[in-house]
């Protein structure tokens, strides 16, 4: 029972010091605690996509809708503002911008929305079912609430934009608390391996 | 939502399977050989106990719930107060020693096994029934893992996960076994120190409680990170956990003092009347 008791303990030192070993990341480092980056959905030109398709530059994704009033413009905004600093290497980077909100987000709707932060930002959707299995690889998730007298309702999802690395490994997790310039040094690092 | 889709497990665990299967069959093959004498009123509400322990284990861990525990704050406090609190209790208290009559002959006969298989379990088991120990691990575990950081680990991995659910569960077991467990009768050898223990994790779970209910910020963002199940505040979700930490786990640590008072008096009744 002992041995039950001190695994957590163990489980935490031996991750401190597999994170020791490697050149430390000012984001939450998440290799190999989270899935690689894999999907089949449909991105806002309505033409089936996969992951394969945006390997080759580091991938950033996030989970948001269109008609989010603050989470989701203010991390788009951000990720555009770190990507215009680092300039000309990061033109290469995907921010996939994933529709939890897909009956709300028709294509034309995702593309417009995407198209306000720059090329780099793209539009993705799929069935309610298919997006639910793609938050639970990643250990996220949604809901919605009740809808108001107009149709309208709330979306609750996460925050977080996980950044996966030019084969498609997941490598880093940006929160909603993550100062922009820890982003900013992180991204500039991955870019460069 | 459909009964089947409640009931359709969120991850399936086939470690939680075996052991919720394995432990009924064996407490099923436990009262079939049980005799009809010994089959008094107290038996049956025992069996009952057991079962909606078993169930109640089964539910919070293999079914819609153990989604809403990973995405909902105060779903999670509710999860480990069955894992931790009510369902161990109700195995305790269902008598589950009665297994000892349907488990394999190596297991029952325990003390004939090698000594160095033996004795790391036992000295392990006596270090952690200890009654210092056994005390400050059931608290220490419910601090643990609500350290922030490691609260955090623990819902991104799912490995951590099933650490602190399964730590949770054994170590419940582990401390009602040695609070209510049949090892004591009610005698007044083991009556203060189990007096003591009670008081013990009281206090400590009472104040995580309310400092998490009246904290003014929200302490868990891996709630933010990973979304919730439905929207909700991210403060409200915070003060429902804090109550439950608080209310519901307190109380079941004061119904646990109540059930040792109970069976010492009964203990002396009992003597009293053989002695009359």
């Amino acid at each position: 029972m002992r041995i039950v008791k001190a695994l957590p303990a163990v489980l935490i030192c031996l991750t401190l010091f597999a994170c020791a070993e490697k050149q430390p990341t000012r984001l939450t480092d998440v290799t190999g605690l989270i899935a690689d980056l894999e999907f089949e959905l449909t991105d806002e030109n309505n033409k089936p996509v996969t992951a394969k398709d945006y390997l080759g530059s580091p991938i950033a994704i996030f989970f948001g809708f269109t008609s989010c009033p603050e989470v989701c413009p203010t991390t788009m905004h951000q990720w555009s503002s770190i990507l215009k600093k680092i300039g000309e290497p990061a033109r290469s980077v995907k921010v996939l911008f994933i529709s939890v909100d897909p009956e709300r987000d028709s294509a034309e709707k995702l593309k417009n929305y995407t198209d306000t932060f720059g090329p780099s930002f793209i539009g993705l959707r799929g069935d309610i079912a298919v997006i639910k299995e793609m938050t639970k690889r990643y250990r996220v998730t949604f809901g919605y609430g009740d809808k108001d007298t107009e149709g309208n309702y709330e979306v609750s999802h996460s925050g977080a934009v996980f950044v996966f690395d030019k084969h498609g490994e997941a490598r880093l997790l940006a929160t909603q608390s993550t100062p922009t310039d820890d982003i900013y040094k992180d991204l500039i690092v991955l870019l460069a391996k | 939502m459909s009964i089947i889709e409640f009931l359709t497990p969120w991850e399936f665990s086939p470690a939680l399977v075996v052991f919720v299967i394995g432990l009924g069959v064996f407490y099923y093959l436990g009262m079939c050989v049980t005799d009809n004498a010994d089959k008094t009123a107290k038996y049956y509400w025992q069996a009952t106990s057991f079962y909606i322990a078993l169930t109640s284990i089964y539910v919070v861990s293999h079914t819609y719930l153990d989604y809403l525990s990973q995405y909902m704050f105060w779903v999670h406090r509710f999860q480990h107060l069955v894992l931790h609190h009510l369902a161990p209790m109700l195995i305790i208290l269902g008598g589950v020693e009665i297994i000892r009559k349907s488990l394999p002959t190596w297991l029952v006969n325990w003390s004939a096994l090698p000594a160095v298989i033996r004795l790391p379990f036992e000295w392990s088991y006596r270090f952690i029934q200890h009654p210092v120990i056994a005390p400050v691990v059931f608290v220490g575990l419910i601090y643990l893992w609500l350290i922030p950081d490691i609260h955090f680990a623990a819902m991104l991995s799912q490995k951590l996960y099933y650490i602190m659910n399964w730590s949770m569960l054994i170590d419940g077991l582990l401390f009602w076994w040695l609070i209510l467990g049949p090892d004591w009768k009610g005698e007044g050898k083991g009556f203060s120190v189990r007096i003591v223990m009670m008081l013990v994790v009281v206090v400590p779970q009472q104040l995580l409680g309310a400092y998490l209910t009246l904290s003014g910020s929200v302490i868990y963002d891996v709630y933010d990170v990973c979304g919730r199940a439905w929207p909700i505040s991210p403060m409200a979700d915070q003060i429902y956990g804090g109550i439950i930490t608080w209310i519901p786990a307190s109380m079941m640590s004061v119904l646990g003092l109540v059930l040792v008072l109970r069976r010492r008096l009964n203990y002396q009744k009992r003597i009293n009347n053989e002695n009359s």
